[in-house]
């Protein structure tokens, strides 16, 4: 066993255990842990992005740029919304940003998620593999449909197989997430007991 | 048994994933086959020289699930000789980013030369696309404020098709859908994944459909990796854990599951 003398190592360690104190109870050493969290985590980001508008903006803008006054006062008038009278001018930005979004997604998500999607799934029927992506794929679109006919047995039984379709996706999202959380904390083990405490080799 | 206190649980959960960390079982770990496909497309496609954009795009939260990865994918890109740019559209990216660099560092390979952080992009799939279709002028300094014209390994570079290969290391957006439609699609550059756990389910259908060629999934797919590269770490050395892990939620489940029959079958026989 050999105890680290890194702070750095001690300050993660300390606060790990503060966070990992509320599976007792809600205590004080958990809200400050938290706390500290928070308040890094938005310190952070927050740098990250003065640090981006100087770089992008600001220095092109005194290198005489005159374009990059659009995106600095588009950004400002996001924070119209905080004045009372002026809180409409926040919408300008708003609905570029909501606009360009979505223009920039559509751009790109009809080939790439819809028809090479539905390239994927047709597929010869000759394995195991094939034939549930297949029948799955045409069995969750069958519980999707909520129009006249839907009582037919043919579909009825589709919209069936699609609902087990769905389950065993759900329930592998489910283990894939418990995995994931087991994963999370073997890393804090292996911080507590390894890096800080010395005992895992 | 529904009356267990949870800190029982919670116990058993520490001791069970403790135990194997100290005292390791030495339980078998097969190789994935999208962490195979993976290191063969490595393998196969990367030769020396070629450029490799690498992208470092989770918070940190998921980040002991996906951090791990970069590790052993960043020694066998430079073992074949890549030159590996890093960006990133999280904040907290290009931190994660100089860690997994500086061990490369450390192995004598030159910034600006083998290797270079480009740092972190704000404005999410919009970011993306400016920064596909015109590097320099997206990014014109670095993590380290070098001027990209400065950079050895930056010249000649001006968008995405420039790459020979992305591997993106991802938790949650943006994410593989992201890249796939803004990058791997217009541009057509192979694309290589390496996700958090939780959103593994989602980026499998872009593997069935070819359009990424390999995923690393949590931290079982960088201790696969660090297996197949020969560079055991953390990630390798928690396998047995996560295994001893698993066994306890499914028997947590079952346990569970059993009482609540019971209880409903007695409680029918009582009327």
């Amino acid at each position: 066993m050999r105890i680290s003398t890194d702070p750095g190592i001690w300050v993660s360690a300390l606060l790990c255990l503060g966070i990992y104190s509320f599976l007792i109870k809600e205590n004080p050493a958990y809200r400050t842990a938290e706390h500290i969290f928070v308040g890094l985590a938005a310190g952070y980001s927050m740098a990250m992005g003065v640090s981006n508008v100087t770089q992008k903006a600001w220095n092109p803008l005194m290198k005489g740029d005159v374009s990059q006054i659009i995106p600095l006062v588009l950004g400002l008038l996001l924070y119209a919304r905080f004045l009372k009278d002026l809180s409409w001018l926040a919408r300008i930005p708003l609905s570029l940003l909501v606009g360009i979004g979505v223009g920039v997604v559509m751009r790109g998500v009809v080939v790439s998620e819809f028809i090479k999607q539905l390239g994927a799934t047709m597929l010869p029927l000759n394995s195991i593999d094939n034939n549930i992506i297949f029948f799955g794929v045409l069995g969750c679109l069958s519980y999707f449909l909520f129009t006249k006919g839907v009582k037919s047995s043919a579909i009825a039984f589709g919209s069936r197989v699609g609902r087990y379709t769905m389950m065993a996706a759900f329930g592998a999202a489910v283990g894939n997430n418990i995995q994931g959380r087991i994963s999370l904390f073997i890393s804090q083990l292996q911080l507590l007991f390894g890096d800080w405490l010395g005992i895992i080799k | 048994m529904q009356e267990i206190d949870r800190r029982v649980i919670y116990a058993l959960l520490w001791i069970g994933l403790l135990l194997p960390l100290v005292k390791p079982l030495g339980l078998p770990l097969p190789i994935s086959s999208r962490t195979k496909q993976c290191f063969e497309y490595i393998e196969k496609n990367i030769k020396q020289g070629d450029l490799v954009l690498m992208s470092f795009d989770y918070s940190v939260g998921p980040s002991p699930d996906v951090h791990p990865q970069s590790f052993p994918v960043l020694e066998h890109l430079m073992k074949r000789g890549a030159r590996v740019v890093a960006i990133s559209f999280q904040p907290t990216g290009p931190m994660f980013a100089e860690e997994a660099l500086k061990s490369q560092e450390a192995k004598g390979k030159v910034y600006g030369v083998d290797f270079v952080n480009l740092g972190y992009l704000a404005g999410a799939e919009g970011a993306l696309v400016a920064f596909a279709a015109d590097i320099p002028k997206a990014v014109p300094k670095d993590f380290r404020g070098n001027s990209l014209d400065a950079l050895p390994i930056m010249k000649g570079v001006k968008n995405a098709s420039d790459f020979k290969l992305l591997f993106t290391l991802v938790a949650a957006t943006p994410g593989i859908p992201d890249w796939v439609r803004q990058v791997q699609g217009p541009y057509a550059v192979p694309m290589l994944g390496g996700v958090g756990t939780q959103i593994a389910p989602m980026s499998e259908p872009f593997v069935q459909s070819g359009q990424i060629k390999g995923l690393l999934i949590g931290m079982r797919g960088a201790a696969e990796y660090e297996k197949l590269v020969q560079m055991p770490g953390k990630s390798l050395a928690a396998m047995d854990s996560q295994s001893i892990g698993h066994i306890l939620v499914v028997t947590f489940i079952l346990l569970g599951n059993i009482a609540y029959l019971a209880e409903k079958s007695l409680a029918k026989k009582r009327g």
